[in-house]
Order: C-alpha cells, then structure tokens, then sequence
C-alpha cells in the first residue's frame, strides 16, 4: 500500500501558430527576451499594484512581463495517489500454486491554469480559470496458477502457468472555466462572471485469459512460448476478442560446452512476439455534443463513425548476446531487434469534410522499426584502495512508416504544431519523427547542377514557400546515442561520473525564428546591408537547362519580409550532437559510527555542469510539449524552453 | 453429469454472458448519439448568419468594405490585394459549417422531421440545405454535393456550378411546398424550441424560403435564361417588411466567446479593420452629389477630429494620416480600444446580424425591374430599399446600447427627397451603391456576388457611370493572380488541398490562379 502526495508548479510553455498575433500565448522566457534591455523588468506592477504596460496597444495585445507573467498567471497540478495491492498464494498441491493480486489504483488529480484578467492571455475574457479534477479508479485482479517444474526425462522439464486477467479503469473529470473575475487577484471558480461546467467520464474494461510453458533442457536450453487472448470494451461488436502468441529461447553455451565455460560466461537468446491493442474508448461511433453557440443545442462533435475498426497488433524479432570474461571484470551485452507494426490505429486521422465529419480514427498504418544496443561494461582496475568500474551503452534507433490509412499524404500529431508552420508530420517512407511545414520550394530538375536550390520570386527578390506542408528530409532521431557511467573508488571517497553523447538528429530552434522575426536576433544586425539571395526564379525557366539566376537585391531594413516571412527551415538545424555531463558526484564515506549511525556518507553533487554542442539555441534537449502528447511528441522542437537547469547539491547521507 | 459438473457448467456459461455485460461500457457517456429533431437546430441557424461573417473578414477585403491595418501581414497583404493565404482556412469557414456544422446533423434532422411528419421543420431544413450549396457554390464555383456525407470515401468528385444551382433550386421549392402545410405534426411551439430567429413562425421561414428564391434567381442576370418576372414574384412573395428580417441574436454569456456577435470587441476579430475610401466615398456625397448619407455617422467610424476618413487599399497601413486623422476602430475608439464599452451600430458584442433583409429582396426587386424595363417599380422598390436600411441601422442601433444617435424623420425624408439619391429616372448604378451600403458589414457573400457579376467596374448602360460608384480593384494585384481579378476563394485548405488533391486536380484547383477563374453563374 503506498500514497503518494505530488504538487507541481509549472510556467507557462507557450505556442504561437500565427507570427503576427502571438502575443497573448508566450511564456516568460519568450517574454523576457523580448522584452526592451532599456527597462527594468522587475519591475512589474505600478505603484497601485496594477499590470505595469509600456506600450498604449489593447492590454491583450501587449505582451505580458515576463515577472508579470510568472506571479501573476499560474499552472498547477495536484495529483493524490493511493495504491493498494493485495495477495492471495495458495499451494493446494505440490505441483503447483495458485496465485491471486487484487490491486486498486485511485488518485484525484486536481488541475488548475490561471489567466489574470489584467494578463495579455486573460484580458479579453475579464481573466479565465480553468479547473479540472480528475477522479481515477482503476482495479485490477489477476489469477495465475503456477505448475511447477516437471521432469519429462531426466534432461528434459517443463513448467509453466495460466492466468486470467480483468481490469476496469475508469476516469471522471469535472472540469469548469471561469470568466469575467470579480476581483482580479482572488482565485476561484466563486469569483467568477460566467461559467461553463463540462463534465466528462471514460471507461475502459479488459479481460484476458493466457498461459506459459517454459522447456528447459540441461539448465542450459530453455523454449518459452505464451499466449494470450483479450476481450475488451473498446471495439466494434465482434472485433472485441484477439489472440496473440510469443515464443523466446535462450541458450546458455558456456555450460552447454565445458571447455568455453573455463573461461568465459555466455549466452545466446532469441525472441518473436505479437502484442494486440485496442482502441481507445468510444472511438468508433460519432456522438453529438452540447454546443456554446448562440441558444445551444446539439451537433456532431469532430469524429465521424467507423464501425469497422479492428485491434492493432504489432510484430517484434530481437536476437541477443551476452557474454562475460576474467571473472566478469568484462561483460558485452548487444541487442538487435526488429518491431512491425500493422492495421495501427491512427487517432483523428483528418479527412476531406465532404465526409461531414473532420476526424476519424482509423486502421491502416504500418510502421517499421529497427534497433541495436550494445553494452560493455568492464572494471579495468581493483585493488584494495582503488577500483574502477566502467559502463558504456551505445544504441541506435529509428522506426518509418510504411503506409497510412486511406493513402492519405500525410499524418501528423496536431499537438506538436505549436509554433508557426512545422510540426511532426510524417508519410510513407519516412521517419516517425520527420518534421514537415511550408518549406521553400526548390529547383526540382538536375539541369545546370542547380538541383535543390531555392526559387526565387521574381517581384520580390524572396524565397517562395511551399503552399502546403513538404517533407524536406528533417529527422530529430538521432544516429546513436551513447551512455557511460564510471565509478572510481579511492579508500573512502567514491567518484561517479555520468555522460551523455549523442551524434545527429535535427533539432528546431523556434525561439531564435521568433526572436528573429521579431527582430531581436543578433542575426538581424546586418538589416541594412544590401543582399541577393541565392537561387532562380521562379519564371516558368527554373526547370530548364536556362534557369534565370536571381539578381535582385534586397535590404531587409526596407523589406521586413526578408525576416519575417522567412521559412522556419532556416531554424532547423540539422545533425545535432552533444556530449553532456549529466551528474557528477564525489562522496566520502564518514566513520563507521558517526553521530551513532550504521553508516554515513557525505556527497557533492553536480548536475548538468557541462554541455558541448553544436546547437546554437540554449539545450538540444528539448521537449515543445510533454511526453502525454503521444508519438515522438515535441521531442525537439524548442520553443521558449527553459534549458535543463545547472544543480550543485551538498548532503550527508546516514542510515540507521 | 452429476449435480457438481452442471453447476460448474452453469457457472461457466454465467461468467461468459456475464464477460458480455461486463464489456458493454462502450456508449459514450459525455454525449447523446442522437437527441429530439428540434435540438439539431440551434447550432446551424447559428452557423446560416455566423458563418458568412467569418468569411466576411476575407470577402470584405475583396469588396472594399473594410481594410486591415496590420499592414504587413494578413488579411491586407493577400485578401486585401485578392488573393489568399497560403496553406490556410482562412476563406473556409463556411465550407466547415456547411460540410461539418450542417452536415450529417441535416441529414439526420431532416430525416427525423420526415418520419415525424414535422413539415415545418422540414422546410426549414431544406431551406437550409439550398442555402448551404448556394453559399458554397458562390464563394468556391464547383463543389462537392452527390458524393457528400459519405463516410467511407476518401476521396470527392466536384459538381458543376450548373447543377448546384439546380439543386438549390429544386431543394427551395419543395422547402416552398412543405412551409405552406399544416397538416400532420405541423407544431409552432416545437419548432420553437430550436429557432430563435423566427421563433417557430412557420409564414415566416416560407417568405425566408421565397427570398432567397429571389437571390437565386436573381443572380442568373448574365444568362439568356433570366427571368426578372420570376425575380419580382419571388420578391413579392418574400419578406413585408423589416418585421420578416432574419436576425439572430447573441446573448453574450459562454465562457469560451461562442455565443458573442464575431464583430464585437471581445471576440477581436475586426478590431484593426477600418472602412474603405470607397465604402466611405458613397456615403459622404462623393459618389452622390454632395448629399451626406445619414446613415454614415452611425454606420461607419469617426476620426478623432470628427471627421470620417476611409484608407485606401493601395496605402499601407493609414499611410501619412495623423494620430487624430486616422479613422477609429468600428467601435468606435482609436487603436484597439473599446473593450467592455459602448460600441456602434453591428460591431457590439450583443448587436444582432442579419442573414437576409427586406432592404436586400427590395434590391434585388429593383435591378430586376430595371433589366425588365419597368422603371415605376424599379424606383418603388429602391426606395423601399433606402428607407428599409435607415430603419435597419436605427434599429441595429438599440440592439446593445450603442452610442449613435437615431436617425430621425426629417433626416430620413430630406434625404430620400434629394434628386441626387433618388431622381426621377433610377439606373442600376443607384441601385447597387446604395444596397452596397445596406449591406455593408454583413452581406459580404451577395455583395461579392453583385461585384462580380457586374465584373466590378462596369458601367451602367443608361448613364455610363460605374454601377459600383469608385470602385477600382487594387493596383498591386497578389502576384499568383497573374493581373486577373479574384472570381472565387479557393475550396477549404484542410479539407481538400490536403486530403482531396484528386478531386481538385479534376476541376484545375491545384493552379496558382484558380482563384481567379471566372465562375459559371456570372457568364453569359
């Protein structure tokens, strides 16, 4: 049984989709960069405790103080979580035990988002309280009945067990806006003008049955193979039940044959898996939804029906070793795997509204992905004084997609469209974690060797842009990424040393696009200096053997859309690496008996001391968004983030 | 099989019907999957007078009705100089609200209204079936309408211009037929429940259902095939007076602005548009003879000198005006002032827009008498026009306590009397100024229609002046027009530039001028 108690203040991130009109949406940092050098910005408030403004525009159109900002809006998240397990072990037999968990998982999670009425954010609408409370229960009950080892003959013995599964999982959130404060300052829903409750509940239900047998030959040959048939609430009448079978083996050659085991240990193994997965709930039916527009009613809310849809499953092959040398003071550990996955269910899948609908969720994607690990770890050095233990870990990822639902050009995570015009948008072919947006066209033919250089209008002396959202070969997946923990020890002091690596992948620097747009970006200095921009127009030639090389120069100082109609590729920067030094620890083991303790240590530790990159923003490391958006998320687009933050802790630790 | 093998079969055979119920959890319960037939209703009347403002903002820029000054960016950069934006919706809310917002809601309604024997409710719907196409087909040209709301297709034909037109037609006159019945559960108090901008008056959707009949019609002028005659009758059959206005109102109270008129302040939709030198020409006795239109110093905005200025579309921004030259917002306030405060004529959060007017059917009653040659009833039905809208804008003035005056009888009379608004021998040229100025600021979709049906600058055969008084297209044309003039918004970004790309190829679409392609309608 365990409880948890979590609250969580956060900033605001900020989005901003339209340049132009993204005042009201900035974080504080975004606001702090923008905000005049010449003023002080701590100070934020007058002297009658209002919104301190600078400009004369709409108090909604101002961009907030970024002090402003911090004390005055607020995100909030509380979260209560009690955890209980129960266990039931019966051995009725000697053959076997039966074995029941009975686990409850409830939590509220209280969320709140403050906008001041006096904020740029909240000023419109007289301020906006957003409430959610989440109410989560979710029970679990599983029975699995253990059949020990049984020897067949006396090389051979099989054990294994089967097991049923039921779980009910079930959330309810009442959530509340606010508007229109009474009282600027005083937080709650009672302060409020006007109010719209929306109440909402989701359940989901699943039950499984499935078994294990596990053949073992001389401890040194094992075959594992399960299988598993759910039923669950979420699907289709008829498409609710789905069956899917693993089979694994593992080979301990260092005892199958004596003379290797002499000296090295190692192991060979090998995996094939199929894992189904259901939709989630009310995904396939369209239901109507209460309307705010003028005098109410009912209409179809954005999914439109697909009774159809069927459970997703996913394919996986990993073959492995590991082996160990000199008494394990050497160890290598590699992992190949492969992961295919069919009939996906892509979720508000868009469509062309002559359907009368704008989202439906559908089958149909087919991904593919790949990896290798590689790990070694190693202790070079052991004396009674002084010992050193190394591990490195080496992994390359990537996953593509092989086909989309309906054949439809592109898919993409709306929730990762959150600055301008570039977002995750992926298409057959490409990576899972491509960027697409309204790129600059190109010279498309290999004429004159001018291939993929930019077209140029002919009126203005500008790059055109692509009109629709292109795939121009952006990927944020790295080519590998390498972890390494050392561990040296001298007599009583313990150095430990984590470092980060990583070689490629593309990362968007959005601020400096912002900043840029907004002429604030050191890059905007050369405003005046006389410039043409290297391509060929776009005059109907540009695909020819003949195209027409651009001439015409632009002075960014009198053409201001030099900056900010510029294309967010610019920004994206490509073949990211980094080597980080994530923590640093020293500690210093006190004398046995301090302070009557059983043992005690004293520590200093740093982290994120050290970053090398070639990442021209704050961090790489980014997320745009949280890790709750799905897919690969924000992972790398950076805008308005706050670097990962530069800790030194001292402590002591003891135990009694 | 002994006593404990059956109950152990019983309860096998219990837990799996059991597994069944268990399981059935899957009705969504934060929404009813279908609800009473008069429930549909609200949210589309919403979208029939909401959904053109939307669009407005853009086909408002094409008509020079107003021009934004957010110089560099959007609306005037593109919309301003006819074109669009790229990889935008801008320009398609009515494609979602006709598609998505109508849409599957129609059809079930209509076919809950049918089975129900609820003819008015029918006719209403049908009536707003026709207006669906006809809005579509007059901003897009082809769109999509036999193989619309079919779920399992991922792809959409288009249909010719000609054959909406025909279906609108021919959904309008069984809405005609259906609206006369009071037969089976004809029910007032029923359909009121979900219209609130006749209150479940059957006679009144009829004469809805007749004007826009007449729109119809009317917008054939450029064809052999016009019939002023049939214009006129649908006219007479139509609204009385402004009492058969269809207005709907906005009570101002959601959390999320929804149910806030699109113009006013809070919603910020208009706050940097300001009206046009030629919207402004017409009213202040340029374009009339040196006679001030009443209507102006409650329509439009002052400068803060007082004096009323209108910006040049060629200009950016307010160009060399002063701080106290330059026009105010529709609100009446410099810069983006004026929230929480009294603002003017249809530009008030609680202000109601109108989706058709009596002023309008006495327009359209005019220009077909005219095209007939019968002057007697030209000239009866523009001053109906005229006198119509004054009334409008006074009314439109009390909606939420804004700050114009009235205007009052004498100004009325003195202005209807002068020769140069109304002389002895009315052309076309008077009649579609002034029902540019009854329509100004909402009727964006029939006041683009007139323009391009008139080519926007043609003269009027009688007196060789322009129709559209000063009007002149921008001079630094969107550079994908090609110098051509804007004829049609290109169909909605998000719903076929993206996922109908074949659809489009079909009918040219995909061409960096298809919004310049002249439209069937507005040929001869």
């Amino acid at each position: 049984m365990a409880y948890t108690y979590d609250n969580n203040n956060q900033v605001f991130k900020g989005t901003c989709g339209a340049i132009s009109s993204c005042a009201s949406v900035l974080g504080p940092l975004i606001d702090l960069m923008l905000w005049p050098q010449t003023d002080n910005a701590k100070d934020y408030l007058t002297p009658s405790g209002l919104r301190r403004r600078l400009t004369g525009l709409s108090a909604g159109d101002e961009q907030d103080n970024p002090y402003f900002n911090i004390n005055k809006n607020k995100v909030n998240a509380k979260t209560s979580r009690i955890m209980v397990n129960l266990g039931f072990l019966v051995t009725p037999l000697s053959w076997g035990s039966l074995k029941t968990n009975l686990g409850s998982d409830s939590y509220t999670n209280q969320n709140l988002v403050l906008r001041n009425p006096e904020s740029a954010a909240g000023f419109s609408t007289g301020g906006v309280l957003d409430q959610a409370d989440v109410v989560t229960r979710n029970l679990d009950a599983q029975t699995v009945l253990n059949i020990n080892s049984q020897a067949l003959t006396r090389d051979l013995s099989v054990s294994g067990l089967v097991g049923h599964y039921i779980s009910d999982h079930k959330a309810t959130t009442d959530a509340v806006v606010g508007t229109q404060f009474l009282d600027p300052n005083f937080v709650s829903i009672n302060n409020t003008g006007q109010r719209f409750p929306q109440p909402t509940t989701e359940q989901r239900r699943l039950v499984s049955v499935f078994g294990k047998a596990v053949l073992e030959y001389r401890n040194y040959l094992y075959l594992t193979v399960t299988g598993r048939n759910d039923w669950t609430s979420t699907m289709p009448p008829g498409a609710g039940s789905f069956f899917y079978p693993s089979v694994s083996t593992s080979f301990v050659f260092s005892d199958a044959f004596p003379a290797i085991g002499r000296f090295m240990t190692g192991k060979l193994r090998a995996a094939y898996a199929e894992a189904g997965k259901d939709a989630r709930p009310y995904a396939f039916r369209p239901a109507l939804q209460f309307k705010t527009t003028s005098f109410g009613g009912y209409g179809y809310n954005f999914w439109g029906p697909n009774l159809g849809l069927k459970p997703e499953f996913a394919k996986s092959w990993e073959i492995g070793a590991e082996v160990s040398f000199f008494n394990n003071r050497l160890g290598l550990d590699g992992t190949v795997y492969r992961k295919v996955t069919q009939d996906q269910i892509v979720n508000d899948v868009r469509g062309s509204y002559g359907t009368g609908f704008i989202l439906f969720n559908l089958n149909g994607a087919s991904t593919r992905a790949r990896g290798l690990e590689l790990t070694v770890r190693g202790t070079p050095v052991v004396t009674p004084n002084f010992s050193w233990d190394v591990e490195a870990n080496w992994a390359s990822a990537g996953e593509i997609v092989t086909s989309l639902p309906r054949n439809i050009p592109e898919s993409y995570v709306s929730d990762t469209w959150l600055y301008g015009n570039v977002r995750n948008g992926t298409a057959p072919g490409q990576s899972t974690m491509s960027l697409t947006g309204l790129f600059y066209l190109r010279v498309a033919s290999d004429s004159a060797g001018r291939r993929g250089q930019l077209l140029i209008d002919p009126t203005t002396g500008l790059p055109v842009r692509s009109s629709s959202f292109i795939d121009a070969g952006y990927d944020r997946q790295p080519d590998f990424t390498i972890g390494i923990a050392n561990t040296l020890r001298y007599k009583r002091f313990t150095l430990d040393l984590l470092v980060d690596i990583r070689k490629g992948g593309d990362v968007f620097d959005a601020t400096d696009h912002f900043l840029t747009t907004h002429g604030v970006s050191l890059q905007t200095l050369d405003r005046d200096q006389p410039r043409v921009i290297q391509g060929v127009l776009r005059d109907g030639k540009e695909n020819t053997a003949h195209p027409t090389v651009n001439t015409i120069v632009v002075v960014p100082s009198a053409n201001p859309a030099y900056y900010t109609n510029m294309s967010e590729e610019l920004f994206i920067e490509k073949d990211i690496n980094w080597l980080r030094l994530r923590d640093v620890q020293l500690s210093y083991e006190l004398p046995e008996g301090f302070l009557g303790s059983r043992h005690a240590s004293a520590f200093i530790k740093g982290t994120a001391l050290l970053l090398i990159t070639n990442y021209t923003g704050l961090d790489p490391i980014v997320n745009g968004n949280t890790a709750a958006v799905g897919g690969s998320g924000g992972v790398g687009i950076d805008f308005g983030n706050f670097p990962m933050p530069r800790g030194v802790n001292f402590g002591i630790r003891m135990g009694f | 099989m002994n006593k404990r093998q059956l109950a152990l079969l019983v309860g096998v055979v219990s837990i799996a019907g059991g597994c069944h119920d268990f399981l059935d959890v899957n009705n969504n319960p934060n929404g009813p999957q279908s609800v009473t037939a008069n429930l549909y209703l609200p949210p589309m009347l919403h979208w029939l007078v909401t959904s053109p403002q939307f669009d407005g903002r853009f086909v408002g820029h094409y008509a020079q009705e107003w021009i934004s000054t957010s110089a560099n960016f959007s609306p005037a950069q593109s919309w301003g100089r006819m074109g669009y934006d790229a990889a935008s919706d801008n320009g398609g809310q009515q494609w979602r609200d006709v598609y998505w917002s109508l849409g599957q809601n129609l059809v079930d309604m209509n076919a809950k209204a049918t089975a129900e024997q609820r003819w008015d409710l029918l006719g209403v719907g049908l009536t707003l079936k026709a207006w669906g196409w006809q809005v579509l087909t007059d901003l897009h040209g082809e769109i999509i309408i036999k193989e619309a709301f079919d779920q399992s297709r991922t792809t959409f034909d288009y249909d010719t211009q000609d054959y909406a037109y025909q279906e609108v037609q021919r959904l309008l006159d069984s809405a005609i037929v259906l609206l006369r019945r009071t037969d089976g559960a004809v029910d007032a108090s029923y359909l009121a429940k979900g219209d609130h901008i006749y209150n479940g008056n059957r006679v009144q959707w009829l004469r809805f259902a007749w004007g826009l009949k007449a729109l119809v019609l009317n917008h054939f002028s450029n064809k052999s095939s016009y019939q002023p005659d049939s214009v006129i009758a649908a006219v007479d059959s139509s609204f009385r007076s402004n009492g058969d206005d269809a207005l709907l109102a906005y009570p101002a109270t959601s959390t999320d602005l929804q149910d806030y008129n699109f113009w006013g302040r809070t919603r910020n939709n208009a706050t940097l548009y300001r009206q046009t030198l030629f919207t402004l020409n017409l009213m202040n006795g340029t374009q009339f003879g040196g006679v001030v239109d009443p209507r102006m110093t409650r329509m439009l905005s002052p400068s803060p000198d007082g004096q009323y200025r209108g910006l040049d579309p060629n200009v950016l921004g307010f160009g060399a005006l002063t701080t106290a030259q330059q026009p105010q917002n529709f609100f009446g306030y410099p810069g983006t002032g004026g929230l929480g405060l009294p603002a003017r004529y249809i530009f008030a959060d609680r202000s109601k827009i109108p989706v058709m007017t009596y002023a309008e059917l006495q327009f359209i009653k005019a220009e077909a008498a005219l095209r007939k040659g019968d002057q007697a009833t030209a000239r009866t039905a523009y001053i109906n026009g005229i006198s119509a809208s004054i009334d409008f804008v006074n009314a439109r003035n009390l909606d939420a306590g804004q700050t114009p005056t009235q205007i009052t009888g004498t100004e009325k009379t003195t202005f209807l009397a002068d020769t140069n608004i109304v002389p002895a021998i009315v052309t076309r040229s008077h009649v579609m100024s002034q029902k540019f100025i009854a329509l100004w600021g909402w009727g964006h979709n029939e006041i683009w229609m007139d323009m391009r049906r008139y080519h926007y600058t043609d003269l009027d055969p009688v007196s060789g002046v322009e129709v559209f008084r000063g009007f002149a297209p921008p001079t630094n044309l969107f550079p994908d027009n090609q110098n051509k003039v804007v004829q049609r918004i290109r169909p909605r970004y998000n719903s076929e530039y993206v996922w109908n790309q074949a659809g489009l190829a079909a009918i040219g679409a995909l061409a960096s001028d298809y919004h310049t392609d002249t439209l069937w309608i507005t040929k001869p």
